[in-house]
């Protein structure tokens, strides 16, 4: 009886410790914003995370069982797809545009370079359905993992039942990829007080925030919104961007300003992934037609070291989110 | 003892059974004046027009009586299919005696709800009804041939959709109704067809200029029988 007791107070507590220390959403430093992304009305779960890392790296979402979301989405190229201009899907088919690397994306308002979907919840419909990616249907997938008994398992401890539906298969994928929180580059650690630049890395901060932070706003390296980069559009894509979304004339070659962080690791650059070297990307801007930066090659080698503080080597090597085992 | 007991399980029933009233909306689509029978098959019998998908989203579901809205169902989004006889008929609870003289709905599914995260049941992307290149939902679907048509294999595929401005494709239709146990509702295809020149309009599948005048096009279809 008193064993029993002592039992129901640790248990008690083991749940009380294990409320406090999960908050509902992610862990991310003190000078980043609040998350765009709503964890108070959607918390996380860790079954659900699991099984959209699980879902996230198997060939099963596709028709002919060979692409999985992590094959364009690596994660040891920070959920890029290093050395591909454009991405490749089933039956070797080349797509349009460069993968975006995916991290922090719990502050994201908009997914796609033309921020085709709004919501991280509905945006995998779109790889899943695209004929030269993944050349299925959130239907079919339903189909698939209610006749595969591991998945009903991992469905039944996620949702409380082995039904799989639509939305469960969109909630799990969401809330793995909203745990991809890239925070600690050397730059996080020298906002915290804990690291400081070099003098070639504090002259390419300063030069960063004069030409690049507008766009590239920290500590996200991005506002999230979308802007015309000067780039010429290249004739064998005729992307015009956010335009092709909105139908409006003025959103001609609008494309999102991605984050600047794991650069080193998601190469090749720009929507259509045209430069393979950031020195071309700084060159690119130093000699555009429209607003031309004055920024030397010296002072583009110093904006180049500074960028490289934005590495994150623990989120790109973090087994908590690489291939599940 | 038990029977006391049995008594107080009816009790509630008793008392509170006849405090609701019902009205139930049935929907009625009409092609060539008559019922819709949906051509399965695909453009089978020659030279005649055929509907084989009409399917949309019903929200924001109001009775008023005059501008005062009296009745609301909250956050229900229906998904009504002319394949599923079932999704042709609403049934509503009421509170008895209510006096209501309008019937008002969205046709779509709300631009609050359509710029939120994934939901189920019938707002759940398997059910075909959610873009995928982009985000929103499709709040209307008609397809199907037609002999004046010059798309492939004549058919015609009208996919009504975005939720946001400029092209916002979610429509409130209002209709004069009395009080009754059950109302039916004509969806008038034949009303479309005449307001549309198929051998020019014959594709939507994305939101922009024809879209929003297709939805237009699309709400003047309902009326009371």
């Amino acid at each position: 009886m008193r064993q029993g007791v002592i039992l129901l107070v640790v248990v008690m507590m083991s749940g009380l410790a294990f409320t406090l220390s999960s908050p509902p959403g992610i862990a991310y430093p003190d000078h980043f914003p609040t998350t765009a992304y709503d964890f108070r009305a959607h918390p996380l779960d860790s079954a659900k995370v699991q099984l959209g890392r699980r879902l996230f790296y198997d060939e099963i979402l596709s028709a002919d069982g060979t692409i999985s979301c992590a094959s364009c989405h690596s994660p040891y190229n920070a959920f890029a797809h290093t050395d591909h201009d454009l991405s490749h899907g089933i039956n070797d088919q080349i797509g349009t545009r460069n993968a975006p690397a995916l991290f922090n994306l719990a502050w994201s308002t908009s997914f796609h370079h033309d921020g085709a979907h709004h919501s991280i919840e509905l945006q995998p419909l779109a790889p899943i359905s695209h004929p030269a990616e993944m050349g299925s249907s959130i239907g079919d997938i339903v189909r698939r993992l209610s006749e595969h008994a591991q998945y009903r398992q991992a469905f039944s401890e996620s949702f409380g039942d082995s039904l799989v539906t639509g939305e469960r298969v969109l909630k799990a994928l969401a809330q793995f990829q909203l745990t991809l929180v890239s925070a600690g580059a050397k730059y996080d650690r020298v906002q915290a007080g804990k690291d400081t630049f070099s003098v070639q890395e504090q002259k390419g901060y300063q030069l960063f925030q004069t030409y690049c932070n507008d766009c590239h706003f920290e500590p996200l390296f991005t506002t999230g919104g979308f802007a015309r980069n000067g780039l010429r559009v290249d004739t064998t894509l005729n992307d015009f961007g956010r335009m092709m979304i909105t139908a409006l004339p003025e959103d001609s070659l609008l494309f999102k300003i991605p984050s600047l962080r794991n650069l080193s690791y998601t190469h090749p650059y720009m929507h259509d992934g045209r430069f393979r070297k950031l020195r071309q990307v700084l060159k690119h801007y130093a000699s555009r037609d429209v607003r031309p930066m004055p920024i030397s090659a010296n002072e583009q080698s110093d904006i180049v070291a500074f960028l490289l503080t934005l590495d994150d080597r623990d989120f790109v090597f973090n087994r908590n989110h690489g291939f599940p085992h | 003892m038990y029977r006391g007991l049995l008594w107080l399980c009816f009790l509630p029933s008793l008392l509170f059974g006849q405090r609701t009233d019902s009205l139930r909306i049935d929907f009625r689509p009409l092609l060539n004046g008559v019922a819709l029978e949906l051509e399965e098959e695909g453009g089978a019998s020659a030279g005649a027009r055929e509907v084989e998908v009409l399917r949309f989203y019903l929200s924001e579901l109001q009775l008023l009586e005059g501008e005062e809205v009296v009745f609301a169902e909250e956050d229900h989004h229906h998904l009504i299919d002319a394949a599923q006889v079932a999704s042709l008929q609403l049934p509503l609870t009421l509170p008895p005696g209510l006096r209501y003289d309008g019937l008002r709905f969205t046709l779509g599914v709300d631009s609050l709800t359509a710029a939120s995260g994934v939901f189920g049941g019938d707002l759940d992307p398997t059910n075909g009804m959610y873009w995928t290149w982009r985000s929103g939902y499709i709040n209307f679907k008609l397809e199907g041939t037609s002999p004046d048509c010059p798309a492939r294999k004549q058919r015609f595929q009208f996919h009504v959709g975005g939720f946001q401005a400029p092209f916002n494709s979610e429509r409130r239709v209002t209709l004069a109704i009395k009080p009754a146990r059950s109302i039916s509702i004509i969806i008038d295809l034949d009303s479309f067809f005449a307001a549309t020149d198929l051998s020019q309009q014959y594709q939507v599948m994305s939101p922009g200029e024809l879209s929003m005048k297709v939805a237009d096009r699309l709400t003047r279809m309902f009326r009371v029988e």
